[in-house]
């Protein structure tokens, strides 16, 4: 039985998908988990896993043409179907282990080389997505970073591109727990490096022609189309941050899991909650039905070096506030890197932009259809505020509501904010 | 703190952790200032590292020449003058102390003789407030003792008496087997007196890797010291010309007679009079906290040293001292301190014991798979040249990729050498670095590479 490969919709907006590069070719084995082929999307270069095992068979779309998603772009035979069929698993298992032999092969000649080949079958696949070099960037480009032995070593066992981390050493030197640290962003499962390279900042000549980016191409085109279809109307509301601040620190004392805790994480919950009590905007407008979605899956609008990305995390409403920390900081190091994973920007049902970093009080975002509403998050600011009767300092942040006209009116919209403002305000809902 | 402050730090106690501290602070720029009660050097260069290694390198020269028979070398009547050893001690401790006085002068620190108190914006000197921005604790930590063991110069002592008594006992009784016991049991061995060390611990050197200490005892049974190891201290009874000692350990209790007692069982951080309460300095078991930038609970107040625990090593307070400064100055990132598995240890008695990084047991117990390799220097030709054959040089490695987690050592000159082992962990260099680094020949230093080819299972010379 054969197996089509379709193109994926690795983004929510995405359309078409270019195929850059194969890296698999009719005849080679193909584990679930492995690498077949890059792809060009209106948003980001992402790599195609395979999600079953066989023979690649046939290739239908050829390196540099683009099909819809959807269409059929490449046939897998099943394991040990037809002649030409390679002992797929066997092969790629061999494959599998060949990248560690050479530790294997450098160890003594002796009985105590065993446990380290034994080790490295024991490793098995891991299905994520792996950082590929540059354009222009050799694969020796890893020789000429500074990066400890051990670091060096660590890396190759993992296949990880040295010229992809940057080093808290000595000089920039890379060392373990940079590896280790790259490592754990690239799994989504640990905290992601203490210092993040800041996107770059491009400063184009005044009077010259930029030609935009993919991504500022596509943000173009959908929000003028947002402004265009879908009829705003905004809501807005003051929110006492004092519990919250005091919790957020109380947390980040703690380190561990929540290592790395920030005001956009405790809104994430926040709004997830809240979500969770109006439902109604939770939903998209999709002609004369309004579809109310089961999952709460909260986009985090994200400044990269070229645009902007919404990047997913996922159910807000019931992952615990350390799962979702864990989720937007591996997000946040994968949107750096502009290598994301297949779904990581799909499937929002809400967005939250926050500018709070900035010194903005307030503003306005623009709906990211087919949502119904996006949060606008201000900067947390020292105010006078009056509590009973006295003028005491507070702290305050405004929020802003952007609905769909089309499926929600004004009341939901205040019920939602209540909600936010209340669970923001009593933040302890947000770890029970 | 107040933005008007006299001084941007300082720096309580001018031991090894205050004064690198204080000059490292002088040299970024900080208006420092330098309070001590005693005088410059702490312990280690008043009553610890400094005057013991005075005593300890004559005592291995009165070894060797004794020794020197079997190697040709002749003396007659080789005797002791141990008055003279420690007055030679306290020379050098005296020169320590006025070097670190030079230092501060030629770094333009205030010098404030005097005991000095943590206040609200500063620090107090005898009574006297000195205002700064930054507060450096560094008041390190005294010898502790036990109940019934009271300190009176005579009979019994620590380690601070010890190394002014001139008088060389004729037996003593050492309570403690860690780095202090046994470097004084060796002293007082080599100079003739008869010893006996009693350490509660299953080993000497608690705390290392355990074949360092069982090694260690090796060596003392051959030197006519007796180790007790797994017997815990009783109770002490004075009497004319020294004490009786009663010690417990599984096979019962017994008694040991010995003109002097030495207290050798750790010691305890000088916090108490510092005003650490009411500036809101958080301490354990009168340990101050801090986090891995030496910061304590209170702001603009850091603590480093002895006074942090646990390591209680005079190095390491001068690199936490760095640590401290430079995070006051902001160049030092957030959580970039001290990693004490980069810290090596040395004690000094012959054999020597050097160790950096984890124990085996630690690194099985950490998860790690290990692939271990012993060296003996017995092996080793500059070792049988030099007449130093004794102990061997460990290497702990990771299975898998060679990390260096650990290196112990027990010879004749390993608290040099250990610090090739220290670099390899600071490098993060795995055992392939280790072996192919050339080591020239014949040194002690090679038995180090030889270490790392037996954990790599490719000995040469074993």
């Amino acid at each position: 039985m054969s197996i089509d490969v379709t193109m994926p919709k690795l983004s929510d907006t995405m359309e078409e998908g270019k195929i850059l590069k194969w890296l698999k070719h009719p005849g080679d084995g193909v584990a679930i988990g492995e690498i077949i082929a890059e792809v060009e999307t209106d948003k980001a270069n992402m790599e195609l896993e395979a999600y079953d095992e066989g023979t690649l068979a046939e290739v239908r779309v050829q390196e540099g043409e683009s099909a819809p998603v959807g269409a059929v772009i490449a046939v897998l035979a099943a394991p040990g179907e037809g002649s030409a069929a390679r002992p797929a698993a066997g092969a790629e298992k061999a494959a599998k282990a060949a990248p560690a032999a050479p530790a294997a092969k450098a160890a003594p000649g002796t009985p105590r080389a065993a446990p380290a080949k034994a080790e490295a079958g024991r490793e098995g696949f891991r299905p994520t997505v792996v950082r590929r070099p540059e354009p222009g960037e050799s694969l020796g480009a890893s020789a000429a970073v500074k990066a400890s032995p051990l670091a060096r070593r660590i890396a190759r066992d993992h296949g990880l591109d040295l010229g992809q981390v940057s080093g808290t050493g000595p000089g920039g030197r890379i060392v373990q727990k940079d590896v280790e640290a790259a490592l754990a962003a690239r799994g989504g499962t640990a905290p992601a490096p203490r210092k993040p390279a800041a996107p770059a900042e491009p400063r184009p000549a005044a009077g010259s022609r930029v030609e935009l980016s993919r991504i500022r191409r596509t943000t173009a085109k959908r929000m003028g189309e947002a402004k265009r279809e879908v009829p705003h109307f905004y809501a807005s509301t003051e929110i006492a941050m004092d519990e919250a601040a005091r919790l957020k620190e109380a947390l980040a004392a703690l380190e561990g899991e929540y290592e790395g805790l920030t005001y956009t994480h405790v809104v994430l919950k926040a709004v997830g909650l809240a979500l969770t009590r109006v439902p109604e905007l939770n939903a998209s407008y999709d002609g004369d039905a309004m579809a109310l979605h089961e999952a709460v899956n909260v986009g985090v609008a994200t400044a990269v070096a070229d645009g902007l990305v919404v990047p997913v995390v996922r159910h807000c409403d019931r992952e615990p506030l350390a799962a979702i920390v864990r989720q937007a900081r591996a997000l946040l190091e994968r949107a750096r890197s502009g290598r994301f994973a297949a779904d990581d920007l799909t499937g929002a049902t809400f967005t939250v932009s926050n500018l709070g970093m900035l010194p903005v009080t307030e503003f306005a975002a623009v709906i990211n259809p087919p949502q119904a509403a996006i949060l606008a998050v201000g900067t947390i600011r020292e105010t006078p505020v009056v509590r009973e009767g006295q003028v005491v300092p507070g702290r305050m942040m405004t929020v802003t509501l952007s609905c769909d006209h089309r499926i929600i009116d004004g009341v939901l919209a205040g019920r939602f904010l209540r909600e936010l403002k209340g669970l923001l305000e009593n933040p302890l809902a947000l770890v029970l | 703190m107040t933005g008007s402050a006299e001084y941007d730090l300082v720096v309580l106690g001018a031991g090894p952790g205050g004064y690198v501290a204080a000059i490292r602070a002088a040299q970024l720029g900080l208006r420092t200032a330098v309070v001590e009660r005693d005088r410059p050097g702490g312990v280690c260069g008043n009553w610890g590292c400094i005057p013991s290694k005075a005593i300890l390198a004559d005592a291995a020269l009165f070894a060797d020449v004794k020794d020197g028979a079997r190697r040709g070398i002749l003396a007659d009547n080789v005797r002791v003058d141990y008055a003279r050893v420690i007055a030679r001690s306290r020379e050098v401790a005296d020169r320590q102390a006025r070097g670190v006085d030079l230092l501060f002068k030629k770094n333009g620190i205030a010098y404030h003789h005097g005991v000095g108190r943590l206040v609200r914006g500063g620090v107090t000197v005898d009574g006297a407030r000195m205002g700064a921005r930054f507060v450096l604790l560094a008041t390190g930590s005294r010898e502790r003792t036990l109940p019934g063991l009271e300190i009176d110069g005579e009979v019994v002592l620590t380690s601070r008496e010890a190394l002014e008594r001139p008088v060389l006992p004729a037996s003593v009784v050492i309570v403690g087997g860690g780095a202090v016991g046994v470097e004084f049991a060796y002293v007082y061995a080599t100079f003739g007196a008869r010893v006996t060390v009693v350490e509660m611990e299953e080993t000497l050197l608690p705390g290392m890797d355990a074949d360092l200490g069982r090694e260690l005892a090796r060596a003392f049974a051959r030197q006519g010291i007796d180790v007790l190891v797994g017997h815990r201290y009783q109770s002490l009874v004075r009497h004319e010309g020294g004490a009786r000692v009663t010690v417990a350990g599984a096979d019962g209790s017994r008694a040991l007679e010995a003109a002097q007692v030495l207290v050798a069982v750790g010691r305890a951080p000088l916090s108490d009079d510092l005003g650490l309460d009411e500036a809101g300095v958080r301490t354990e078991q009168g340990f101050v906290v801090v986090d891995a930038n030496m910061r304590t609970s209170a702001a603009g107040v850091h603590a480093i040293g002895d006074l942090v625990g646990p390591l209680l090593l005079a190095h390491a307070a001068s690199a936490q001292g760095i640590v401290a400064v430079e995070t006051m100055a902001g160049r030092c990132a957030e959580g970039q301190g001290l990693d004490p598995t980069r810290v090596p240890a040395c004690i000094y008695c012959m054999p020597e014991v050097a160790a950096v990084g984890l124990g085996e047991a630690e690194a099985r117990a950490r998860g790690h798979e290990l692939r271990v390799g012993k060296f003996p220097f017995r092996a080793l030709g500059k070792a049988m040249a030099s007449g130093h054959t004794e102990g061997f040089v460990k290497v702990v490695s990771e299975a898998r990729r060679g990390e260096i987690l650990g290196v112990h050592m027990i010879g004749a000159g390993v608290t040099d050498l250990i610090a090739e082992a220290g670099l390899a962990r600071t490098l993060e260099a795995t055992t392939e670095e280790l072996v192919a680094t050339v080591h020239a020949h014949p040194t002690m230093a090679e038995a180090l590479r030889e270490a790392a080819l037996v954990a790599r299972g490719e000995g040469i010379n074993v």
